[in-house]
């Protein structure tokens, strides 16, 4: 059965099924979600208005048994940045939402009433629910309940309180197969789904399956593509150490954004680092080594415990512990680790409300270093939506303007995550020109030259650094809409058969005949796709800038300032 | 005149067999190599123990040296006070960036360092060489049996947040005497830098 669009009318309560319309028949994950927001989306709307759609939508390869093609996307209008926006997370959902032959699962429109509502997705379609029992719950004890009313195979995808508040930093969490939660972090489209009024959606596939064209073909190619993520050195440091390996190696670097950005370098990353995150885990009797959804043979995630042995919070990132630690100069990993669990708790980003709490601690609202602040500022001011807290929960961007902080490290009003552009110039082209604010995923490692986007031009030129990060970023785009995690980046940069394994897995699972220029020009499309909304809904290439401060602070300790023009930085769009 | 080397006091640790690979992390902040200058990242890393050139090439794919990204194992160490960094092949963009003779270098930073961070050591150096990640647990053990000169403030530190691994010490010993790990502190105060071992209790076992 060729899988469906499944519709969702909140302002009538309707729900249907449609056929794929042809033109989206060739996208998944990432480039389905943009292509049906700049459809469907007036580019003007309010972002919680009734004109806003909210998207979901597995990869090309998500249901099969490919290796690592567990990633949801979800895609709407961004309350935080007005640009259009994609965030893609782990857990079961988009395994299961494909075995229910759903392509994308759009929810439209707002209840006239003041209800909560839950959403079933099964093969047979949605059916829409009112809920009243775990509204206003945290995502622990919502999960709780839910795990009691629901089997335990259904995927669950739930916003906390932040996105019942429609705060701009909520995000939407979603279950994984341990029955914890991995997030759509970035962008604030938990606070979509709030405006929805949908507190959770079940998704249950029943005996369900995605159909393979070649099923031989997709084996062997299935192979060749894991023993090459499995066989690569950074697979081995990602399951050993998870993301958070690179906090010392950015710290050395002097790129480790410290104190608010005003520093390069934290004295505390020895407490923070991954290595010692590894041994901690170990000692307390943690995992080191933990999927997000199941095929993934990276397992970049861990279970870290808490002093007491109990566990604490799962897919520690470097990103979070960069935030939480250096940004604000909290150095005690078990209290970046408690609040952590809080913020998956309240359902909001990690990135943006830590980076938030460096501007307020800018601001003196607290002190640098003041853990037991930051989590006294995360239970009772975010969590209870006190006014505080919804300027937080409103992300940097806002706090800035509150307090009058001209150091607010965002672009488009997304933060700037844990990578300072002044030291790593080639991750701040990508902020600047990304089109959904600050993201360092958007221009990943993909290997440009096996998919036939390398460079033509001198690469240590500014040109050639623009043109570099334009390359990464259609790679990166047309790879999010495979479904697979961004890890296989680093098998594909080094080993010659991965990337064109895993078009060989896309070829077999819909018998097709792809090409690596299919997927450059597929990449593309979904990059100008973006830009267009954007410029729609009223960006311009101004837009398209870092923060003044990164070109007149000097960072230390290299005191390097950020020195692209804006007409270099213009010239990405040439393509 | 007679020119002496200020005392540097030893430190040694006993712990229960097999259980070194766990102290390998306090290898992050650095052991203290002392060499003849003028001397190149190869040179020093394959006088460690255990790294032949192999290794040195294929395993360690990140190197810094004063904070910047090195290529080339022929570069000279330079700088006053030379700190050298070495990780295994890290993830992400910036892992890429800062990889060894990467494609993606090109999107490394300019930097304009200090005169004296850019002129070649003379005489006789100390190099602070970190160790991270997968290095550090390959490498460390051998490090910390055969010993290595660290700063006292990175032991202290690492000692304080890493309490509970020190309760399985079984014995320390400062210059020869048995001490407990509350008076360290104290005498650490007393130098500016140690030289550490670890050995397990292989008899008891």
């Amino acid at each position: 059965m060729a899988a469906k669009i499944f519709r969702v009318n909140m302002s009538d309560l309707s729900t249907s099924i449609e056929e794929v319309p042809a033109a989206w028949a060739g996208h998944g994950g990432r480039g389905l979600t943009s292509t049906i927001v700049a459809a469907e989306v007036p580019p003007t709307c309010h972002p919680l208005g009734v004109n806003n759609k909210l998207v979901f939508a597995s990869g090309l390869l998500s249901g099969t048994p490919a290796a690592n093609s567990g990633r949801l996307s979800c895609g709407a209008k961004s309350p935080l940045t007005g640009t259009i926006k994609e965030s893609n997370s782990g857990g079961s959902s988009a395994q299961l939402l494909a075995k229910c032959g759903c392509k994308a699962l759009i929810i439209e429109g707002q209840p006239k009433d003041d209800a909560w509502y839950s959403l079933a997705v099964t093969p047979e379609g949605v059916t829409i629910t009112k809920e009243a029992e775990v509204v206003g719950m945290g995502n622990f004890a919502a999960l709780e309940i839910l795990d009691q009313r629901l089997s335990a195979k259904q995927g669950i995808i739930i916003i906390g309180t932040a996105g019942e508040m429609k705060m701009r930093s909520a995000n939407i969490s979603v279950k994984d197969p341990d029955g914890n939660l991995r997030s759509g972090g970035r962008g604030g489209l938990g606070a979509v789904m709030g405006s929805k009024r949908v507190k959770f959606i079940s998704i249950d596939p029943k005996d369900g399956k995605v159909e393979i064209a070649d099923m031989d073909k997709f084996r062997v190619a299935n192979k060749a593509f894991a023993k090459s993520l499995i066989d690569h050195p950074v697979s081995q440091a990602l399951g050993t150490y998870g993301t958070n390996v690179l906090v010392n190696i950015i710290n050395e670097s002097g790129g480790l954004p410290t104190r608010n950005f005003t520093k390069g370098q934290f004295d505390g990353h020895e407490q923070i680092s991954g290595e010692t995150m590894h041994d901690l885990i170990q000692e307390r009797g943690g995992k080191v080594k933990h999927n997000c959804h199941a095929g993934c043979v990276i397992q970049c995630s861990q279970i870290y415990n808490d002093v007491k042995n109990k566990y604490k919070t799962s897919g520690f990132e470097y990103e979070s512990i960069w935030a939480l630690g250096a940004d604000c100069e909290i150095d005690n990993l078990d209290q970046i680790a408690e609040a952590d669990h809080l913020l998956d708790d309240i359902g909001i980003d990690s990135i943006e409300t830590a980076v938030a709490i460096g501007v307020a601690m800018e601001a003196g609202v607290l002190e640098f270093g003041d853990g037991e602040g930051l989590l006294r500022i995360l239970t009772e001011e975010v969590a209870k939506g006190t006014g505080l807290g919804r300027i937080i929960g409103g992300g940097a961007g806002d706090v800035g303007r509150a307090y009058g902080v001209t150091r607010v490290p965002v672009v488009k009003n997304q933060a700037i995550p844990a990578y300072d552009p002044r030291a790593i110039k080639g991750m701040g082209i990508t902020y600047a020109t990304s089109t959904q604010g600050a993201d360092h995923t958007m221009g990943y490692t993909i290997a440009t030259n096996i998919l036939g986007v390398g460079g033509s031009l001198d690469p240590l030129s500014k040109e050639g650094q623009v043109e570099l990060s334009r390359n990464l970023q259609i790679a990166t785009a047309a790879i999010d809409s495979t479904g697979m995690c961004l890890f296989i980046a680093f098998a594909a940069l080094d080993d010659a058969t991965c990337l064109p394994a895993l078009i060989d897995l896309l070829n077999a699972c819909y018998g097709i005949e792809l090409t690596g220029d299919d997927v450059t020009n597929l990449g593309k499309s979904i990059l100008k796709t973006e830009h267009a909304f954007n410029l729609a809904a009223g960006f311009t290439n101004q837009d398209d800038r870092l923060p003044d401060f990164f070109s007149v602070e000097p960072l230390p300790p290299h005191n390097v300032v950020w020195d692209f023009s804006g007409e270099e930085i213009d010239t990405f769009w040439n393509f | 005149m007679i020119n002496r080397s200020p005392h540097i006091p030893r430190l040694e640790f006993l712990i229960p067999a097999d259980t070194t690979k766990k102290y390998t992390t306090l290898l992050q902040t650095g052991i203290l190599e002392a060499r003849n200058a003028p001397t190149t990242v190869g040179e020093l890393l394959a006088s460690l123990p255990g790294f032949t050139m192999q290794y040195i090439r294929e395993r360690i794919e990140t190197i810094f040296l004063n904070g910047l990204p090195v290529d080339d194992l022929e570069t000279i160490i330079t700088g006053p006070s030379p700190v050298l960094a070495i990780s295994a092949v890290m993830p992400g963009l910036a892992g890429a960036i800062f990889r060894k003779n990467s494609f993606h270098a090109a999107l490394r930073t300019s930097t304009s360092d200090s005169l004296a961070d850019r002129l070649p050591s003379t005489e006789k150096i100390i190099i602070r060489l970190k160790l991270f990640n997968i290095i550090a647990t390959e490498k460390g053990e051998t490090i910390l049996h055969n010993g290595c000169l660290m700063r006292n403030e990175s032991v202290l530190k690492f000692i304080n947040y890493r309490r509970n691994l020190f309760s399985h010490l079984l014995s320390l010993r400062y210059d020869g005497k048995p001490i407990s790990l509350d008076d360290l502190g104290s005498l650490l105060l007393t130098s500016k830098t140690v030289f550490m071992r670890i050995q397990e209790d292989n008899v008891s076992t």
